[in-house]
């Protein structure tokens, strides 16, 4: 646990923080405005909003850790999200949201031409 | 033949170019097994000498004999970058790359030619592909470091540089890289460049690297006072100078600009200028001795935030001038 602590790059993770922090905030948001639809308490959607930043940071930091993130993919990511977010307010089914976050992670994790590895060789 | 040789490369060990080049032009129609061999030697010498025309000149007249040689090619290259013909260079390695696809060597000059480009992920890919075929060159790990920081890997890169100087210690190039990008403090720094200067005791980068860490320690607190001073009279003042008061964002912003050049000169002024500022907009009137004592507080506990604060700002700086610069390629 001390080790994953202190492995932990912390000038990645802020970077990875502030970039997905627009996308996040707004799924984020809806889920909890979903969950005060139903009635749940509001302590409860502010846990849904801030998983939800906490994951999509989560999933960002492990792909920055492992491969080069250019600055045009996490625009990308950030339009992405938005136009699947405008998309299914159009359609009035509001559950699909959770599969367009899930579109949203997915291409977090999606390896660009650009996204090359952060890879090394043993000295010989 | 074998004569011929051997003096040749006593001359080009022993750094004789002039007698090197005068054997060499001497012989050089004399028969055609050396004619190569004699074309490279001059090539090399002149490339040496910083004679970049005239070794581009040779380069030419080599392969117009002999057009498939890949390390003339490779010379080519080289030179075409020393001369800042970016698109040339680029255009020689592939061709040599072309027709020897398994020499380390030729993927570092694409590497390098890459790096000269900014264009950092294709030089990684090169410098993957040189390390593929032999990783035992520590050049090219240092490479691999540089490109991997470029590409936002410091951690990796930093772990790469740590592992080649645990393998040489003495190593310039990797000593040379860690005080450059590896190391914040600047006492770390200065032990670093003494060593390198230690090794090299007339390389002009370091020597300047290390004056200007001594006369960082030696002035910066009287720079700071002088800077606590005209801000005291300015403020003081301020009524006077109060037009000034909506341009100081603006200061900032320059300072720090500036600053980012070399962002630790800059730091302590910024902060102290910014103390000042949150003072005067708490108490605006009068200033005692206690206040600028309160001020001088505000003003370090302000230059240590900004100082783990200020790499992120030239980070961002940087990226944003990629992408400007990465706009304008795209509009061309």
């Amino acid at each position: 646990m001390v080790d994953m602590i202190l492995s932990i790059e912390y000038k990645k993770l802020i970077i990875t923080f502030f970039a997905h922090l627009w996308v996040a905030l707004l799924y984020g948001s809806f889920f909890s405005v979903m969950a005060s639809e139903y009635d749940l308490p509001f302590i409860f959607g502010l846990f849904v909003q801030v998983g939800t930043v906490v994951l999509v940071t989560y999933v960002a930091y492990q792909e920055e850790v492992r491969r080069y993130y250019p600055f045009m993919k996490a625009l990308g990511v950030n339009f992405l999200g938005f136009i699947l977010w405008l998309g299914v307010a159009m359609t009035k089914i509001y559950i699909l949201n959770i599969f367009a976050l899930v579109v949203v992670l997915y291409a977090i994790r999606y390896k660009c031409s650009r996204c090359i590895e952060y890879k090394r060789f043993e000295i010989g | 033949m074998d004569e011929l040789e051997k003096r040749l490369e006593v001359l080009f060990e022993l750094e004789k170019y002039d007698e090197l080049l005068k054997l060499a032009f001497e012989n050089l129609h004399s028969s055609e097994e050396s004619e190569l061999l004699l074309y490279t030697y001059i090539i090399i010498a002149f490339m040496n000498t910083g004679e970049y025309k005239k070794a581009l000149e040779f380069c030419q007249k080599s392969l117009g004999i002999y057009p498939e040689i890949a390390y003339i090619l490779s010379l080519k290259a080289k030179i075409h970058m020393q001369l800042s013909e970016l698109k040339e260079a680029k255009k020689s390695i592939e061709e040599a790359l072309q027709l020897n696809a398994n020499d380390a060597e030729y993927y570092l000059v694409e590497s390098r030619i890459y790096f000269e480009l900014s264009n950092f992920v294709e030089a990684k890919k090169s410098i993957d592909r040189a390390l593929e075929l032999d990783s035992t060159n520590l050049d090219y790990h240092i490479v691999n470091a540089m490109a991997l920081y470029m590409l936002d890997g410091e951690k990796v890169a930093k772990e790469i540089i740590e592992e080649v100087l645990a393998k040489e210690p003495n190593n310039i190039k990797a000593l040379d890289v860690k005080q450059n990008f590896f190391t914040y403090k600047l006492k770390e720094k200065k032990s670093i460049l003494q060593s390198m200067l230690f090794l090299n005791p007339f390389d002009k980068e370091s020597q300047k690297d290390l004056k200007f860490i001594h006369n960082y320690y030696r002035y910066i607190p009287a720079l700071m006072s002088f800077t606590i001073v005209v801000s005291f009279i300015f403020h003081t003042n301020r009524l006077e100078f109060l037009y000034l008061e909506s341009y100081l964002p603006f200061l900032y912003l320059a300072l720090m600009l500036i600053g980012s050049n070399d962002w630790r000169f800059n730091i302590p002024f910024v902060a102290i200028m910014m103390g000042i500022n949150t003072y005067y907009t708490n108490i605006p009137d009068g200033l005692e001795l206690a206040d600028y004592l309160a001020i001088a507080f505000i003003s370090t506990i302000l230059n240590f935030f900004m100082m783990a604060v200020f790499p992120f700002v030239i980070m961002w700086k940087n990226r944003l001038i990629k992408l400007i610069k990465g706009f304008r390629k795209w509009q061309k």
